[in-house]
This record gives structure tokens, sequence and C-alpha cells, in this order.
């Protein structure tokens, strides 16, 4: 049911995508799934720590979106549908996760996942990186990751965060911040290396 | 203009953020200041980090699973219309009335009421370990959604794994929800169930009112209101 796009296909929009799901073109909604995927994942997965849940919550949002197909609104552009599904999800979870949380310390001090990774990334820099977003406070982790790394506008932060754009523009300069402070030692190095020449290295 | 001004768009100065006059400020200044110059290169490298991130991809049988999930739900699908039988069969229009009326009729007569009907289909006290049968085998069925609520009503049983565990302060409340954990020596001898779902109201399920026995195999009567709102109806 679920499969890839065939070879050579135009890319359609999202809404033509929703469009052909409404009318009953199982195929839209395979093509949302494959285009979705991803991106959501990371998001998730950045924001929980961990792939095991990321991906129930992933599932999930795709279940609500063929669910409650009807119920889209095509004002409003399908990305800020999706992304509102997939992080009204993770609120849940994450209330439900903090309300519980005396119960698994262990679990939270030693999160597997957030040591022992490789990050599946190119280099050191975005592995740190990839480590320091993970301690951004969850306001400012979601405003970031939306705008920085998924490259939505303010506007669409803000419709899918339901808060108004000021304030996401505030947060994500304040995750911003917060990222250069923490990178700081490992930028140093890159500054110092650029700054000075191979010249000015002393030849002995 | 001095360097506190500058700092502040420093972080949007790379994500390509800030409108043409801002940005040359920004240029200018930091190719006569140091110490902003210095700051500006941090979000720089901040800027080449996020380009660099890579992405992460969720499981290969990430897309068979949510098919088979798919599969799983209640029928959602639209039922075709009579209205197509009406128009290919124009002369039968008026038939459909009398025959319906009859049809409930025979149905109400046969069954004494329709609420009475799923009464008996799974009357209180009846072995409920043979008639929950159905839904032993099937852990993945997804309780209680829209559709299937008709099938669980009040006098339906369901297995115990279907409730969730939530602290609420020092007591703890029983959710019933599509889980599979909870196991039975958690169950206290009466607690109260709360649940809203899609604007059903899921309320009251006294454990003591249950067999022992029943408890045991690992089934719970579920008091479920059909109710819309948030009036709430005790069992």
């Amino acid at each position: 049911m679920v499969q890839s796009r065939p070879q050579g296909q135009i890319r359609l929009s999202d809404k033509e995508l929703m469009r052909r799901f409404l009318r009953g073109e199982l195929e839209g909604f395979n093509l949302l799934v494959e285009n979705y995927k991803v991106k959501l994942f990371g998001l998730l997965y950045r924001l929980l720590g961990n792939k095991e849940e990321a991906e129930d919550i992933l599932q999930e949002t795709f279940l609500r979106v063929y669910k409650e197909r009807e119920s889209y609104d095509f004002n409003y552009s399908f990305s800020t549908w999706i992304y509102t599904i997939a992080l009204n999800l993770w609120k849940n979870e994450y209330k439900k996760k903090s309300r519980v949380k005396f119960l698994n310390m262990d679990t939270l001090f030693n999160r597997p996942d957030l040591h022992s990774e490789n990050f599946g990334n190119k280099n050191r820099l975005s592995s740190i990186l990839e480590r320091a977003i993970r301690t951004l406070p969850y306001k400012y982790r979601s405003a970031f990751i939306l705008r920085d790394v998924d490259q939505l506008s303010y506007e669409e932060v803000a419709l899918t965060l339901n808060i108004p754009a000021g304030t996401v523009k505030s947060r994500v300069n304040r995750a911003r911040r917060i990222l250069k402070k923490k990178l700081r030692p490992m930028m140093e190095e890159c500054y110092e290396l650029s700054k000075d020449s191979p010249l000015s290295i002393p030849i002995l | 203009m001095n360097c506190r001004k500058i700092r502040r768009f420093l972080s949007q100065y790379y994500r390509g953020e800030l409108s043409k006059e801002k940005e040359e400020l920004v240029t200018r200044h930091i190719q006569v200041c140091e110490g902003c110059a210095k700051e500006a290169q941090r979000y720089k490298a901040l800027n080449e980090a996020i380009q660099s991130l890579g992405e992460f991809k969720p499981s290969p049988d990430f897309e068979a699973n949510l098919e088979q999930k798919i599969r799983e739900l209640p029928h959602l699908e639209k039922k075709p219309k009579a209205k197509v039988l009406v128009t290919t069969f124009p002369s039968l229009r008026w038939a459909f009335i009398p025959a319906i009326v009859t049809a409930l009729a025979l149905f109400f007569l046969l069954k004494g009421g329709f609420y009475k009907s799923q009464t008996e289909l799974l009357p209180k006290g009846t072995d409920l370990v043979k008639t929950g049968n159905k839904l032993e085998g099937n852990k993945k069925m997804i309780l209680p959604m829209e559709d299937s609520f008709a099938q669980i009503n009040s006098q339906r049983m369901v297995p115990v794994n279907f409730l969730r565990e939530r602290k609420e302060g020092s007591k703890a409340v029983y959710i019933m929800d599509n889980l599979r954990f909870s196991d039975l020596d958690k169950l206290p001898d009466s607690k109260v169930l709360e649940r809203r779902f899609n604007n059903y109201v899921i309320d009251a399920v006294s454990f003591r009112s249950v067999d022992d026995r029943l408890v045991k195999e690992g089934y719970i009567l579920p008091a479920v209101s059909t109710i819309r709102t948030n009036e709430k109806k005790s069992y």
C-alpha cells in the first residue's frame, strides 16, 4: 500500500495529494507519507531523544491524517496541519512522561540514545550541535527545529505552535544564542584556524 | 550604530533574515569592529553546523507497520448511499418508505428494541470468558474508537490490559486505551475510570461490581457512555 514514488513522476503539491487522497486515491496518502516521514521523524526524534517513541508518534500522526482527512482545511498549508498533529501528539506524550518522571530517573539520566549514537552525521561539529539541540528547553527546541532545521517560515512556525510570530522569533533567537554559547569552544577552534594563515604557524 | 544593536542582529545575519539596510549595517560594522566580527564568526559557524545536520530516517518497516495499523482501523469508508438505488429505479422511490418501516417494525418486534438487543447479545452474568473470546485473541483492537463504541457498549467485557494507569497526585487512575500494559496485580478494588475521547465520556468502572473470577481471567466491565459532551453516567 505504501510505496515509493514511481520514477519520473512530477512532484505534486501537498494539497493536490490531499485532494487525491480525499477522492479515494490512496496513492495521494502514500506520497504524503513519503514526503513527510523523514522531516517529522527528525523533529520527533530530536524532541524525544528516543527512536522507538519517535516512530510510534510518527505512526500515530499519519494515522490521524488518515482518519481525520475530512477535517483538513484547504485554506491552510498541509505542512502546518501535519506538524500541528505531530506536535500535539508529542505534547501529550511529554505531559504523560513528566507526570511519572520520578519513576524513571535512571532512564532519564542515562539515555542510551543520547550518548552512544553518532547521529548519522557527516562531521563532528554537526554531532556536537545535535547533542546541544537536545539540551535546549522544549519551547526553544521546537521553535528552533521548525525554523532552522526544517526551514518553515516564521508564520508557519507560529501557526504550528499556535503562538504569535513575534514569540517564535524571540524563541528561535534565544535558541540560537544558547547553541552558539554551547558550541563556543568548538567554534573558537574553527575561528582561530580560519584567521591564522598557514604562514603564521611557526615553522621549525 | 553601536555594538549592542549590531549584536542583536547577528543571529539573523547569516540566516538571511535581515532587511537589506540592516544587513549592510552589520556588514560594514563587522569590518571595523573585531569584537563583533568574532561574534559574527560564531554565528556563521553555528549556521554551517545547522546546514550540515543529517537526516534521521524511521525504520525500514515503518510503512509496513503503518499499513497494518490502517488495516486495523474501524472501517471508515463511506458506504454507497441508497440514493444510487433510488435514481437507478425511480419507480421504487416510494416503495422504500414502507419497506423501511416494515423492516424497522420487524426488527423491534423480534428483538424487543435496539438497546435490549444489545444487552441480549451479551447479557450481564453470562459466561463472559466465553463471550469475550472475540476480544481475547485480538489484542491490537483499538478501543475506544467512535466506530467500535457500539461493540463495547455497557454490557460488553473488555480485557483488563486495555487499561492504562495514570498517576494523579497520590491516586492512580485507570484509563481505557489501546494499550497493552497494566497487569492484573495492579488492579485496585474499586477505582474510577475516566477518559474523554472524541467528546465521548467513559466513566465509573467499579471493579467490585465484577465477578472476581472475571478479573482473574483478565476482563473488566467497562462503563461506556455513548453520550456526547461532558455529561457523565453511572452504571
